[in-house]
């Protein structure tokens, strides 16, 4: 592949990389990555791809984008109150860079939905704001094949890992099963700090990055954790569970399935566990 | 004897005239600065290193000038105060120190005497230069004298010859010792005999100074009285097929190189058939055309010999002698002159002066029993070591620093000070005699430094934060009909080292070179690696704390700077565009200020402004958006325009593409710009590169780190040209040309000196890849040969 005069002035701080060089530049520019949720660590995400030149980017979320949102999800702007956010997201992706196709999938991720979807691309960021939705992902990225990377916020604290399904610990090994209704965060300490969406975000899309141009060690069996007040980055090594029931010697989820949504009622609120 | 001056066309009567009127109308405001640099410089007229001096460029064809010319050119320099004229390698002679407004009548003066500074600078034909010995040379196999007036007269009548793509410089040697350096010109002839029949080897696409060369042979032989279609031929392939958009390439040398010579030939011979259809005379043939049967081959510093006070050269006219009068560095001063123009009157019968490659006047046709009575008047007027030669004349050295605007460092001083340490330690005649110490004061070629024996050219070292003047030494540069060779560099000596190191290398030439044997012999038996041992022990630098001297150059107290370092004379045709585009600039700002609806007018403004120097880094285009990206790649990445214009930039595209508002308000912004342009252009040198004030320093810095060695011998095809292109660019672009390589290929990569020469090879270090070579292209660039170790 022969980059243009345009391109190789674009991406002349990759290139100058020896990991990465003109070879790697277009290993990203043939790269397809899919970023389930246009939200707080979705358009971090989403807007890093672009600038690298990953020549692919799908964005799924069915939300339409509210004021609320744009305290942390910087793919939006205020004009953009009430526009589907994968159509907002995908607007500013073009725009930094014309070289990425960006290919729209306006609707929620679901067990009909998800594996046709994920079956396109290489590498999926998993940018969803509720338990159950992270169940979903990990357990499609593990039917279609797919690595991936999570990240999950809540308050001052992010987590993130990656996942290469039928070699690296799952997000099941790790977490079995979405947490009881009663656990949940009541919605006065749900709140998180803006910020940290864009510290997790980036992380996965270091992730995701380092995975199309294989180079480096990816963040496999650990469990990042990161706390923005101790300004701390924690590692939970773990291994792979023998007994998961997703990825395990004989597994019990045997095919996809819709875990039940898990959110905290408040007056004229969605506000979910997990926040993005 | 035949005819040794030139007629000049009326056409140069009406140029002066125009020029007088260009003249008055920039004296009164009315012409900018720099379109009076586009005509003065055709016409011979350069700014000199101090604003507002001017130097004349008078062309000497075959460098013969009579009594009756050396005294109008002494009155002139009298009346107009030039004070120290200087005779030039290629024959001229240049009156300094002139105001602009002197000019006119300084040409009307010459016109009168039969000179001309037509043609003395600029894209043009340059004067025809030949072998001052010609005519009377026991070795010559004729006189080439009346072929060199034929062919002067022939091309300073043409316009074509005053818009070429670069300057065009034809040389003619009466033998094949080559004198005259035929071989080292864009067009040289060299006299050969076949059957009788008096004629030239023809040599094309020779060359010093950026990438030197030597001619390639386009003829054994051709009948002489072909010069004149030859020389008009090959100056219309010139003005074909040389590359005017690339300044640096533009001699007729790189477009031989592009066609290949073969190709050239074939198009020169169809060319010089297509010039004698159209009625272009054949040379007369002069009645008395004789020359020497067997000319022994031999340079004419081999010829001379000492008598009394005088170092001389038998005639082969029986009864006379020539001799040379040493002028050190070609300096003279309008009273000597004068005083030689009454010796040549008394002495000569040819009532001549000779100008010499060497920066000597040659004294010719002295009858032999005057020569005792001759040695007594120019011991008068020259001085005592002026009739012989002392070592201080084994030096050709330009002026440098001390007065052009591209010299880095002062030759002259330097060469002073070889001189006064090789007098002082028995350096005989003979030694003197074999070599010629050609000193330029920059990478450019005025002293000729490819082709002397020893070749030394000035460059900047850094050592820790400070600049040392140093030289970069050739050696073993040899001239002769098809042996002509220039010079290998043996590595690069202080200029506080330099006496030294000259010193020793001579006293082992001295000691140590068989009976009669030429230095480039000498180098042969002894090799490269031998010199380079030898320069490798003058080549430490002391601490600044230890020697400041190391820091200054000869001559002066202060430490060693570049500043002052500033625009070219040359390449006119470049400047013109410049300048009508930055005047176009300002045409529309000012219509800005009167119109309602200003957008148009400022965006024209804007563009102009930022194509005006795109040029310079080649790229002549009205694409603006090819035009708005160029100039971020060029200007604002590298720094020399600030990042806080690229929001201008960003709004030029806006209004491009509609949107009516982008520009509003905006005309002080681009006030700003146009005059950051312009200070940039004012600072810009003859190479295209620019000397902004806050950036003094760095420009032609070389890499102590970095050897000089000689011409890497690549093809052009594994050659990447990323002068001109900034750091990281410059890496990245030839990572990505390496990537698509086999394992073990190499790349040839040319780079400018400063920042890349000293980024690039360590980055690529950095990644495993390995470096075989760097070496100087001898015009202040480097070629990095890389070979790929590493996928």
């Amino acid at each position: 592949m022969n980059l243009t005069e345009r391109q190789i002035e674009r991406y002349s701080r990759h290139i100058i990389l020896p990991e990465v060089g003109g070879k790697g530049q277009a290993k990203l520019l043939a790269g397809r990555i899919l970023i389930v949720g246009a939200g707080g660590l979705g358009s971090p995400a989403a807007l890093y791809l672009a600038a690298a030149g990953v020549g692919t980017i799908g964005l799924a979320d069915g939300d339409v984008v509210d004021l609320s949102n744009l305290q942390r999800q910087i793919a939006h702007a205020t004009s953009d109150i009430g526009r589907a956010k994968v159509e907002s997201a995908a607007e500013k992706c073009r725009a930094i860079n014309p070289d990425v196709t960006v290919r729209l999938h306006p609707e929620h991720i679901r067990a009909e939905n998800a594996l046709a979807i994920f079956k396109e691309y290489d590498f999926v960021i998993d940018g969803t704001d509720s338990f159950a939705a992270k169940f979903l992902v990990a357990d499609a990225c593990h039917f279609a094949g797919k690595p991936y990377a999570h990240a999950g916020i809540l308050r001052f604290e992010g987590q993130a890992m990656t996942v290469i399904p039928g070699r690296t610990g799952c997000y099941r090994c790790l977490f079995h099963e979405p947490p009881p209704p009663n656990a949940v965060p009541s919605c006065s300490q749900a709140g998180v700090l803006g910020v940290l969406a864009g510290i997790m975000g980036t992380i996965q899309a270091a992730e995701a990055v380092k995975y199309l141009l294989g180079i480096g060690e990816l963040l496999t069996n650990r469990l990042l954790v990161f706390d923005a007040l101790k300004m701390t980055f924690r590692q939970v090594v773990f291994k792979r569970n023998a007994a998961c029931q997703l990825c395990g010697g004989s597994p019990s989820i045997t095919a996809l399935r819709d875990e039940a949504p898990i959110a905290c009622v408040c007056a004229g609120g969605r506000c979910e566990t997990a926040v993005t | 004897m035949t005819s040794t001056t030139c007629r000049l066309p009326e056409e140069l009567a009406r140029d002066i005239e125009q020029h007088a009127h260009d003249v008055e109308r920039f004296l009164k405001g009315e012409l900018s600065a720099s379109i009076l640099k586009s005509r003065r410089v055709p016409r011979g007229i350069y700014e000199q290193r101090q604003n507002g001096d001017y130097m004349v460029r008078v062309r000497v064809p075959g460098g013969a000038i009579s009594a009756a010319q050396a005294r109008a050119l002494a009155g002139i320099a009298a009346h107009y105060g030039c004070g120290t004229m200087h005779v030039t390698t290629r024959q001229d002679i240049q009156l300094h120190n002139v105001q602009i407004g002197q000019t006119p009548e300084i040409m009307r003066e010459l016109y009168r005497s039969g000179l001309t500074s037509k043609g003395g600078g600029g894209n043009t034909v340059r004067n025809v230069t030949a072998c001052p010995y010609a005519g009377i040379c026991p070795a010559e196999r004729f006189d080439v004298t009346p072929f060199v007036l034929a062919v002067t007269e022939h091309l300073i009548g043409l316009a074509g010859s005053y818009n070429l793509p670069r300057k065009y410089k034809i040389a003619f040697s009466g033998c094949g010792a080559d004198c005259a350096m035929a071989q080292v010109n864009d067009l040289g002839f060299i006299a050969q005999i076949r059957d009788g029949v008096p004629g030239f080897s023809v040599f094309a696409g020779g060359g010093m100074g950026a990438e030197s060369r030597v001619g390639d042979r386009m003829e054994q032989w051709a009948p002489a009285t072909e010069a004149i279609r030859i020389a008009e031929a090959v100056r219309r392939l010139f003005d074909r097929l040389g590359d005017r958009r690339n300044r640096r390439r533009a001699r007729l040398r790189f477009a031989v190189e592009r066609v290949g010579a073969d190709a050239f030939r074939g198009m020169l011979r169809e060319s010089a058939r297509a010039v004698a259809d159209e009625g272009v005379p054949a040379c007369e043939m002069p009645a008395d055309l004789a020359g020497a049967d067997a000319p022994p081959h031999g340079d004419y510093r081999a010829l001379l010999v000492q008598t009394g006070e005088l170092n001389v050269l038998r005639q082969r006219q029986a009864g006379y002698a020539a001799v040379p009068l040493q002028l050190p560095f070609g300096q003279i001063s309008w009273r000597l002159l004068e005083a030689l123009a009454g010796i040549a009157e008394r002495f000569s019968l040819e009532k001549m002066l000779r100008i010499t490659q060497d920066q000597n006047l040659l004294l010719r046709f002295v009858r032999v029993s005057d020569l005792d009575a001759l040695g007594l008047e120019i011991r008068r007027a020259l001085g005592p070591d002026a009739g012989r030669r002392a070592a201080l004349h084994s030096f050709i050295a330009c002026t440098g620093a001390a007065t052009c605007r591209l010299g880095l460092c002062l030759p002259q001083n330097a060469a002073r000070a070889c001189a006064e340490a090789m007098s002082g330690d028995g350096i005989d005649f003979a030694t003197l005699q074999a070599v010629d110490i050609r000193i330029n004061g920059c990478p450019n070629a005025c002293a000729q430094h490819p082709i002397g024996t020893i070749g030394l050219f000035g460059v900047a070292q850094r050592v820790g934060e400070r600049l040392v003047p140093s030289y970069r030494v050739l050696l073993g540069a040899r001239r002769g009909e098809g042996r002509t060779r220039l010079g290998q560099a043996a590595g690069t000596v202080p200029a506080r080292a330099l006496p030294a190191f000259i010193l020793e290398l001579l006293r082992e030439f001295q000691t140590g070179r068989a009976p009669s044997e030429a230095f480039a012999e000498y180098f042969d038996r002894q090799g490269l690696g031998h010199f380079q041992t030898l320069l490798e022990r003058h080549t430490s630098t002391p601490s600044y704390a230890d020697d400041p001297g190391f820091y200054r150059d000869w001559g002066r107290d202060e430490d060693f700077t570049l500043a002052g370092r500033g625009a070219g004379e040359c390449g006119a045709g470049v400047f013109e565009v410049i300048a009508e585009d930055l005047s176009a600039a300002n045409k529309a700002l000012e219509q800005a200020q009167n119109e309602t609806e200003p957008g148009d007018a400022l965006y024209h403004a804007l563009l102009a402004t930022v194509r005006a120097l795109a040029i310079t880094r080649g790229l002549d285009t009205q694409d603006p958006d090819l035009i708005l990206r160029a100039f971020e790649t060029h200007f604002v990445d590298t720094g020399l325009i600030d990042g806080g214009f690229r929001g201008l930039l960003a709004r030029a595209r806006g209004y491009r593409e509609g949107w009516r508002e982008a520009l509003a308000g905006r005309r002080e912004e681009i006030r700003r710009l146009l005059d950051r342009v312009e200070l940039l252009y004012s600072t810009m040198d003859a190479d295209l590169h620019f000397h902004p004030p806050e950036a003094e320093a760095c420009a032609a810095v070389a890499s102590s780190s970095a050897p000089g060695t000689g011409p890497a011998g690549l093809t052009a095809a594994a050659e990447l040209d990323l002068r001109g292109v900034a750091c990281p660019m410059n890496f990245v672009k030839a990572k990505l040309r390496l990537e698509n390589l086999e394992l073990g290929a190499t790349l040839g990569v040319l780079l400018d000196d400063g920042e890349p020469i000293r980024n690039v090879p360590a980055s690529f270090r950095n990644e495993g890849q390995e470096i075989s070579e760097i070496s100087a292209t001898g015009d202040g660039h480097w070629r990095m040969t890389l070979r790929k170790t590493k996928e």
